[in-house]
Parts: structure tokens; sequence; C-alpha cells
């Protein structure tokens, strides 16, 4: 066997056993990991957000909805869950169209993300498996 | 959001913590890196260390980038921003980082024009609405944030634009992960890998860790579910005699990368021979710097920079946090001289830090709690 193919979060029950719950079941349960607070939460004003996160440092990525392609395929102007509108770079991917949903960090688009992207039923084989797939994401 | 909410479930991360517990040896004791320093933060940020039994030590790695810069490349980077023609541009926590003169915010404070961007995106555009002035964006970041570079730089000289120049010190996440696996002092079990990094760099990369080095690794997603998952992935290689590469987070991490973004990373930039990185010192081919083709804009050429080598203050240790030799509240100044608020050394500086992720959510004991 090479690779991961045993837990799948998506498919486990709240005991943690593995294949016989449904697609999705282990994620019913509405309680989120609940994030601590930060004892020094953004004393700095010229922080990267109010939580004094940077996103670059944590080398964070955002999925983003393509609104419109703008200058010959270069820049798209996408919004966040927020709404909130911006210019990305999207030239290091292929093929951008609306309606894409790409991964976005320091204002470059690095991946599609597969699914929407939005809220709606979870598909449990998108974790687990061989540990060797994902080649329909990216660019 | 889809991908998000699943890796963020509490019964979920209960059940995958109760897996780890039952999988874990009792009688061995369990040294995990986390490299980037996303993982650390997001580690704190949701106590998953308390969750975990008391055998397996998270260790955090190099992979924070304000962190690992050295503080001569501050220096150059104040003595660039001081110049009267420049408007010199940053991520919000390079202000913070202390130089041997000081900080960029300090700078601000004295005169210079310093201002905060969220993308290169945003210092062109700045260039282009000051076509009197020189900007320059103060480049940082591992193979994530240098696409992003790129493209701006790409543009820039598509549009001719003549006043952007990039103060590049974009880093590389292989090679330090190679220096840390050759330094004697270090024992590790294995390797949470670095998500969004893999996102363009791929998996496959990550190979010369299990094959030349023994050492499993799997590329993880950054919600407490994923770094979980991953940390039982690991476990589950060792229980089993594996070792191998595996990829937790192929939702969004291809094995081969991302080629497009590969691309315009080798157009705009190449290796440079070597870089210091703090804490680890030189590391051969580590780093980039702008390719001939894009010479223009680069600040190194433009400006003189003092370039001194600048050594880490005594009192601090980085470099043995950075290698995962120390925990945080074992260095000397922790807490105490050393503070997100007035940091002495980098990695208190940016909220990814170990040093910062330490303090900010209340780790100052030894002891759980």
């Amino acid at each position: 066997m090479n690779g991961y193919s045993g837990l799948d979060p998506l498919g486990m029950d709240v005991a943690g056993r593995h294949g016989d719950a449904s697609p999705g079941a282990g994620a019913s349960s509405p309680v989120p990991l609940r994030p601590m607070e930060a004892r020094h939460s953004g004393l700095d004003p010229l922080g990267c957000d109010p939580a004094g996160h940077c996103s670059v440092c944590s080398d964070e990525a955002v999925p983003m909805r393509v609104l419109e392609v703008l200058d010959g395929g270069g820049i798209a102007v996408c919004a966040g869950e927020e709404g909130r509108r911006v210019e990305v770079l999207i030239g290091a991917l292929d093929d951008v169209v609306c309606g894409d949903v790409v991964l976005v960090h320091a204002g470059a688009a690095l991946a599609r993300v597969p699914g929407g992207g939005v809220v709606g039923e979870v598909d449990g084989s998108e974790v687990g498996g061989d540990g060797r797939g994902g080649e329909e994401v990216g660019g | 959001m889809k991908f998000v909410e699943e890796f963020r479930n509490a019964a979920l991360g209960r059940a995958v913590a109760s897996q780890i517990r039952e999988l874990a040896d009792p009688y061995r004791h369990y040294k995990i890196m986390e490299v980037c320093g996303g993982h650390t933060h997001s580690i704190y940020r949701y106590g998953l260390a308390d969750i975990l039994p008391e055998n397996i030590e998270l260790v955090h790695g190099p992979g924070c980038p304000v962190c690992v810069i050295p503080m001569g490349r501050i220096d150059d980077a104040i003595a660039i921003a001081r110049r009267p023609e420049v408007i010199f541009t940053c991520f919000g926590d390079m202000l913070r980082v202390p130089g041997g003169s000081g900080t960029l915010q300090e700078a601000k404070a004295a005169g210079a024009d310093v201002r905060l961007v969220y993308s290169p995106l945003d210092a062109l555009r700045l260039a282009r609405e000051n076509p009197d002035r020189e900007v320059v964006f103060f480049a940082v970041g591992f193979e994530t944030t240098a696409p992003s570079t790129a493209l701006t730089l790409q543009r820039a000289r598509a549009e001719g634009v003549e006043n952007f120049f990039c103060y590049v010190n974009h880093v590389l996440i292989l090679p330090p992960i190679r220096a840390l696996l050759e330094s004697p002092d270090l024992r590790l079990d294995g390797f949470i890998g670095p998500g969004h990094c893999a996102t363009v760099v791929g998996a496959r990369p990550f190979q010369f860790i299990p094959s030349e080095y023994g050492k499993p690794v799997v590329i993880s997603g950054f919600e407490p579910v994923d770094i979980l998952q991953s940390v039982l992935m690991i476990l589950r290689q060792l229980a089993e005699g594996r070792c191998e590469v595996e990829n937790q987070y192929r939702r969004v991490v291809p094995w081969e990368g991302n080629p497009a973004a590969l691309r315009v990373l080798a157009e705009v930039f190449e290796l440079r021979p070597h870089f210091e990185w703090r804490g680890l010192g030189f590391i051969s081919q580590s780093a980039l710097r702008l390719a001939p083709a894009y010479r223009a804009f680069d600040a190194e050429l433009r400006y003189q920079v003092p370039g001194v080598r600048i050594a880490d203050p005594k009192a601090c240790q980085c470099g043995e946090v950075l290698k995962g030799v120390i925990k945080p509240w074992e260095c000397k100044v922790f807490g105490t001289a050393c503070t997100p608020d007035h940091p002495i050394g980098t990695c208190m500086v940016s909220s990814e830090g170990a040093c910062a992720a330490y303090y900010n959510f209340g780790r100052f004991k030894r002891v759980r709690v």
C-alpha cells in the first residue's frame, strides 16, 4: 500500500469509527473548534489584519470567487467570503473564467478550488485516498 | 465555506485526537516538526498541542519568512527606505522586525516614506500614481509568495514602468529543511509539510526527506482537523514501518505543483549562490534574486546599501528555536526582555513566529494547563 487510505474525517462518526457513516455524516456536528483569543491581539495598527495575523507570514491562502477577468487574462476582480472585491493576479493559472473559485495568496491566485468553495454537501472522497491525488486542481 | 467548516469541526477533531492516542506508542517520545509558520499559528490558536498525548511533541520549524530574515538585510531595507526619492512598501510584519539600526516602523516615524501594502500589485499601483518617486517593494516569503512578486514584475516590464523596484528576499523551503536534517543536534520523527508552499512546488520535491533521511512527510492543510489528521498520518507511517511523502491537503495541492507558477518563477528569478538565514547561517542556493532580464527592477543594484552582516543579539536564541532545539519558553529573554511589543528576536515579531505564538496564546510554562 503506497500512501494513506485510512482516515476520512468527513465520513467518520463522532467516535472516530470509519466506514459505517455516510459521507458528510461526521461533519454534522454544528460545534466548531473555536480559536483562542490572542493575548496580544493586533495592538499594532500596521499589522496585516486586526487580529495581528499576517497572511504572508502564515502562508495563508484564501478562496475567492472570480467575478470578472480583466486585461487579457492577467488580472481578475475577485470577491472573498465577506464580499470585498479585490484585483488578483491570475497569470499563474491557465484559463481562469468567471465563477471559478481560486486560492489567493498575497494578491496572486495559486490554485483552483474544486467544487465551487461554497457551503454544501461534503464529498468525503476529497480527503484520504492514496495521498497522491489532487491533479484536478491547480494550474 | 466548503473545505473550511468541515476541517474546524470539534467532534471530528476530538475523534482524530482519539485515534492519535490509540495509535501512539506510550513508551515512545515523538518529535514532529511543522515547517510552516501558518501551522504553528493554527496549533496554538486552536490549542491543538493540548489535545495531543504528552509524548507527542510538535517542534516549530523555520517556515516563517519574517523570522528567518537576518538583521543586516533589515538594515539594508532601512537604508533604502530613508532615501528621499523612495516610497518603501512592505507587508505588515516586516515593519517591526528589528535590524541593527532599528526597525522600518522607527524609520517611518523618523520621516521615511514607508507604506504598508497587501500585495506587490499595490506597490506597482503606487508607482504608477507617483511617477516622480521611486517605489520599492520589500519582497519576502517562500515559494507561495514569490509568484505574486514575479507576476507583478512581468506586468511592470510589459507596461514599461521605470520607477518600480523590488528588494528581493524570497527564500526557498527545501534547502533549510535539508540543513536542519544535517544538523547533529536535531532528532525528529517526521514533518508536517507546508501546504500552500506545496501548492506551487508540489508534494513531489519533498521526497528527498523520506528517501535520503528516512523521515515521513505529510503535506498538510491549515485547519485544525487538517493538522490533527496529518499527525495521525505520520504516526500511521511510523507504526506501519512506512516512510514516504503523503498529501493530506490534496484538495488543493497537486503532486506536481503548479507548472504555470513555476514557469513564471523560472522566468523572473534565479537562484542566489547562498543566502543567510537567521539562526541557520548561510545556506547554498536557498533564496532567489532577479534574473538578468529583470535586473532593471533590482533595488539592490539600484541603491547603495550597507550590506553588513550583523550578529544576532547574544541573549536571543531564535536560532535554537528555529531549529527546534529549544522551546520558546526556554529562551533566556522570552516574555521578559523579549515580547511582541518589544521584540528582540524575529520569532517574537510575526504572529506566525514560534515565540509570538507561545506568548500570544498564553503558553509561558512547561506544564500543561
